[in-house]
């Protein structure tokens, strides 16, 4: 019997798929700090399946911990030869997680718990707390809590929030692009543009520049003014259901508005958007949808690509490198064309040593599990260091939070920017009408 | 072929507690989820849980724990990166899995003497790295020597794409340090390539498979890199052209670094899965390289692609250059992992004849496929008769996996009847015990048997491994490899 809810347990194809060869085991982060087989992939899927043929009980502490320890970075999902696909058997198991640890909770507990998921399901919330933070910064009450000491008191990950989170914009990039924008001449696609909540409320020079740099090559902008989130952070914390809401949301925005492709600029989400099919491949409604939408889901330097995007005519007097994104290189097999554009924009493009490994962000697990983030982190700096590059491109704003706070503290002077970030100075360098 | 699945029986805990005074309370794994995943490596379908998980830190303490396993009757099964076909370290009788990942150094690399020394838990594809960083090379490269350790290696006796041209890890093996199942350590073998002093210890220690000892110190040979290497693949219309290439290749005198083939069914999943432009209809695909000198090399990848047209190629291409040369590899790269995607549970094989048999074995195997309902494919070394027909299968369904056990003993004994061995180099372990009689005369099993209780009278190490289960046994004996699978059948239900 298994130990498993029958709704949203782990593929028992997934399962068995899993040879057992141990090509993983070199790929995953938190093998490589504890050595022990129960922290690798083969290990966790192990487990998934001893709870799958009831020989271990879902209740099992050390297999919650499992769950919770792994990064979700797909890194084995790179490594796999049989082309296992852990990153959904994650979700699933943690979605079973879940619903066991609610199902024993106060009525209040759950929702005080759904609170924090209630914020990306809200829109307006969201921008809401945004602003009320971008106040308290600006307000010069960051400096007097600061100064407070109050910070230092609290456990490390709580009082590293702060310093974390960085500096958040006074607007918000939906604030400031309107929901149609046509290029100057030609139009070569009809592009919708996601901006994410996070993105959105702390990344608002990303998505501008985004907007701008295809706008300058030949795309028509569809900017829905009110966009929820893709679910990404719901089917991470294993609440598929809430993701799958969001999804069917996210298929309705787009759907009736002709675009060719729908744009994304942060690994994260466009990972679970290209998931979309997968997550929603029992409903009748919506698994059809799924599958359409799912083809048009590109991340911007894919697109990029696609749309023979113009090279910048001078390139950057600065030494560049790039890290991979998890959601982008092992979610998305997006490595090639990050590096295409990096090398057009600099003569100096330095290989970064094991660019594809993760930096700890791993969405909150640098809050949820302060010291291993901060391990990874370490490690990742170490390696951007030794590269000597000036600046280093991060696709993703997660880890765009975390590298820019490892390099803050070790005092480092390297910038850590989104490549499109990047291209947009490249063209406004330029001089010339732009976009 | 046996799937053990014994109760979960947690170690004593008085044995647990002196366990963890020598190795630190951290060190001892008893929780039922750590030791499931303990429970199993590489090898389809074989599972069993270990009674604990100790891992030592030390050669001092592996020497201790086996000491203390001696004394108290409890067995001991050693693992590295637990990447073993034959489910050698499957623990059998709810044993401590003793893990050997933490001694993980480079010792030692001499260049004067053409040696280095490694600590058991090293991974192979590190030492690699680390030798040709001075130029120079082991050549023993298992499939797995990303992930597998060296300790693991010479167990097994791993073998790997170079074994025509360079051998396998038996060859390389010079010294080993060894904690033998009493507790004692012993050192055997040296540097010196010339040494003929009594009876080579060292060779017996080579492919135990974890029976006769623990290695804790492994001193392996170095040869100086090739300092070049010649890429080739070519598509044949049959098997039997590209098996006339390599008689050719051979007649010519040439031993080439790699001389791999992909069967039909292979050739078509790599297309499917990976389309890196193989034609479908194609009978059979050879990839072969030639290193050394690059004036040498050069010569002979030319003569191995002019007697490939000879015999009938359809295509032979040369890579220019090193990316050239890795997207060519490919095709023999992706060839397990194109098979394994294909179903849920793949078995895979690797009996070895004799190289001029090697078109009659492909041939057998393809008979055996089409009897008894099944998908295999097969791929493997050319050069060295090593081939691995891989059976694809689903383990949930009873009556496949029943064909796969009949196709499974057949490839087996249609290997041993065309003169070659049950294992080329994954070991005979669980997997492949029931077998092991059939290809040796009963004074050599006896003898191995003996020497194995002379070494071992407690039977502390990887208990029941290598050999079918000790026939002095009380109850009905096993007659043959299926009777002794519906014996272990009969004990678990």
């Amino acid at each position: 019997m298994s130990g498993f809810h029958p709704q949203d347990a782990p593929e028992e194809d997934q399962l068995l798929n899993c040879m057992r060869c141990g090509m993983c085991l070199p790929t995953c982060p938190t093998f490589q700090l504890t050595g022990r087989e129960r922290s690798s992939p083969r290990g966790r899927i192990a487990l998934m399946k001893a709870v799958n043929d009831g020989e271990l009980e879902l209740e099992s502490p050390l297999f919650a911990q499992e769950m919770s320890d792994c990064l979700g970075c797909m890194a084995c999902v790179s490594a796999c030869p049989a082309g296992v696909q852990y990153g959904g058997l994650l979700e699933a198991a943690r979605d079973q997680l879940q619903r066991e640890r609610e199902s024993k909770l106060p009525w209040w507990r759950k929702r005080l718990e759904s609170l924090a998921f209630l914020l990306f399901e809200r829109p307006p919330l969201l921008k809401l707390i945004g602003k009320a933070l971008m106040l308290y910064q600006r307000l010069g009450l960051e400096q007097m809590v600061r100064r407070t000491g109050i910070l230092k008191r609290l456990p490390a990950p709580l009082g590293e929030l702060q310093e974390m989170l960085g500096r958040l914009p006074v607007r918000f990039s939906s604030q400031n692009l309107p929901p149609i924008l046509a290029p100057r001449g030609e139009v070569k696609a009809t592009v919708g543009l996601v901006l994410g909540c996070v993105m959105d409320v702390m990344f608002a020079q990303e998505n501008e520049a985004t907007a701008r740099v295809l706008l300058h090559n030949g795309c028509r902008l569809v900017v829905p003014p009110s966009q929820g989130c893709c679910g990404a952070l719901h089917a991470h914390a294993g609440r598929l259901e809430g993701a799958r809401v969001l999804a069917r949301q996210m298929i309705d925005l787009f759907e009736s508005s002709g675009v060719d492709y729908v744009v994304l600029n942060s690994a994260g989400c466009g990972n679970c958007m290209k998931d979309y099919a997968h997550l929603l491949h029992e409903d009748p409604v919506y698994g059809e949808k799924a599958q359409a939408f799912v083809g048009r889901v590109k991340d911007i330097h894919e697109l990029l690509e696609l749309i023979d995007y113009r090279k910048p005519t001078q390139r950057k007097a600065l030494s560049l490198t790039y890290h991979d994104a998890c959601h982008l290189a092992h979610g998305q097999g997006v490595r090639q064309s990050p590096r295409g554009l990096c090398a057009a924009l600099s003569d100096d493009y330095r290989e970064l040593a094991q660019a594809d490994r993760c930096c700890g962000s791993a969405g909150t697990y640098n809050v949820t599990h302060f010291e291993t983030s901060m391990e990874l982190l370490e490690g990742k700096i170490d390696d951007i260091l030794a590269t000597g590059a000036q600046v280093v491109g991060v696709a993703n704003p997660g880890c765009l939070l975390q590298i820019r706070y490892g390099l803050k503290r070790r005092g480092s002077s390297v910038a850590a920017e989104h490549p499109v970030v990047l291209l947009d100075e490249a063209y406004r360098d330029e001089g010339g009408v732009y976009p | 072929m046996i799937e053990p699945k014994e109760p979960l029986m947690p170690v004593a805990s008085v044995i647990l507690d002196r366990m963890r005074s020598i190795v630190g309370p951290s060190n001892v794994l008893s929780d039922p989820a750590e030791r499931l995943s303990y429970s199993y490596d590489a090898t389809a379908m074989m599972k069993s849980t270990p009674g604990a998980v100790v891992i030592p830190q030390s050669a001092e303490q592996i020497a201790q724990v086996v000491t203390l396993a001696n004394e108290s009757g409890v067995p001991l099964v050693t693992r590295g990166s637990g990447t073993g076909l034959s489910g050698g370290s499957v623990p059998l009788q709810s044993s401590i899995v003793l893990s050997t990942l933490r001694l993980n150094r480079i010792l030692e690399i001499d260049e004067e003497n053409l040696t280095a020394t490694v600590e058991p838990g090293v991974i192979t594809a590190n030492l690699h790295q680390a030798v040709e960083a001075r130029g120079l090379f082991y050549p023993p490269d298992p499939g797995s020597m990303k992930v597998c350790t060296l300790g693991g290696n010479v167990a097994e006796n791993a073998g790997g794409l170079r074994g025509l041209k360079y051998g396998v890890t038996r060859d390389y093996v010079m010294g080993l340090e060894v904690v033998l199942p009493n507790g004692q350590v012993m050192w055997t073998g040296g540097k010196c390539p010339k040494d003929v002093a009594g009876y080579d210890l060292r060779q017996i220690l080579v492919g135990s498979e974890g029976t006769l000892g623990i290695f804790t110190k492994i001193l392996v040979k170095l040869v100086p890199k090739p300092q070049s290497k010649k890429t080739l693949l070519a598509i044949f219309p049959t098997m039997e052209s590209a098996a006339a290439t390599v008689a050719a290749i051979i007649a010519e005198k040439i031993i080439p670094a790699t001389l791999e083939f992909l069967d039909q069914t292979t050739v078509e999943c790599v297309e499917g899965f990976a389309g890196i432009g193989l034609p479908t209809d194609a009978g059979a695909v050879l990839l072969m390289e030639s290193d050394g000198h690059p004036a040498q090399a050069a010569e002979q990848a030319e003569t191995m692609a002019r007697l490939a047209r000879e015999q009938g190629a359809r295509e032979v291409q040369v890579a220019r250059d090193e990316s050239e040369a890795v997207k060519l590899a490919s095709a023999r790269r992706m060839a397990f992992p194109a098979l394994a995607r294909m179903r849920p549970t793949t078995v895979l094989e690797d009996v070895s004849v004799p190289r001029s048999r090697l078109v009659r074995m492909v041939t057998r195997v393809g008979q055996i496929a089409k009897k008894h309902n099944l998908m295999i494919g097969t791929f493997g070394h050319a050069g060295d008769g090593n081939l691995h027909p891989t059976i694809l299968m689903d383990e949930r369904d009873p009556d496949e996996v029943r064909r796969m056990h009949l196709a499974f003993e057949e490839i087996v004994e249609t290997a041993l009847e065309l003169g070659g061995t049950l294992t080329g180099e994954h070991g005979v372990g669980l997997l492949k015990r029931d077998f092991l009689e059939k290809y040796f005369p009963t004074t050599a099993i006896d003898m191995m048997r003996k020497f194995r209780a002379s070494m071992d009278p407690n039977g502390i190490l990887n208990p029941g491994k290598m050999f079918q289960p000790a026939p002095r046994r009380e109850g009905e004996l096993p007659r043959s490899a299926e009777h002794s699978l519906s014996i272990l059948e009969g004990l678990r239900s």
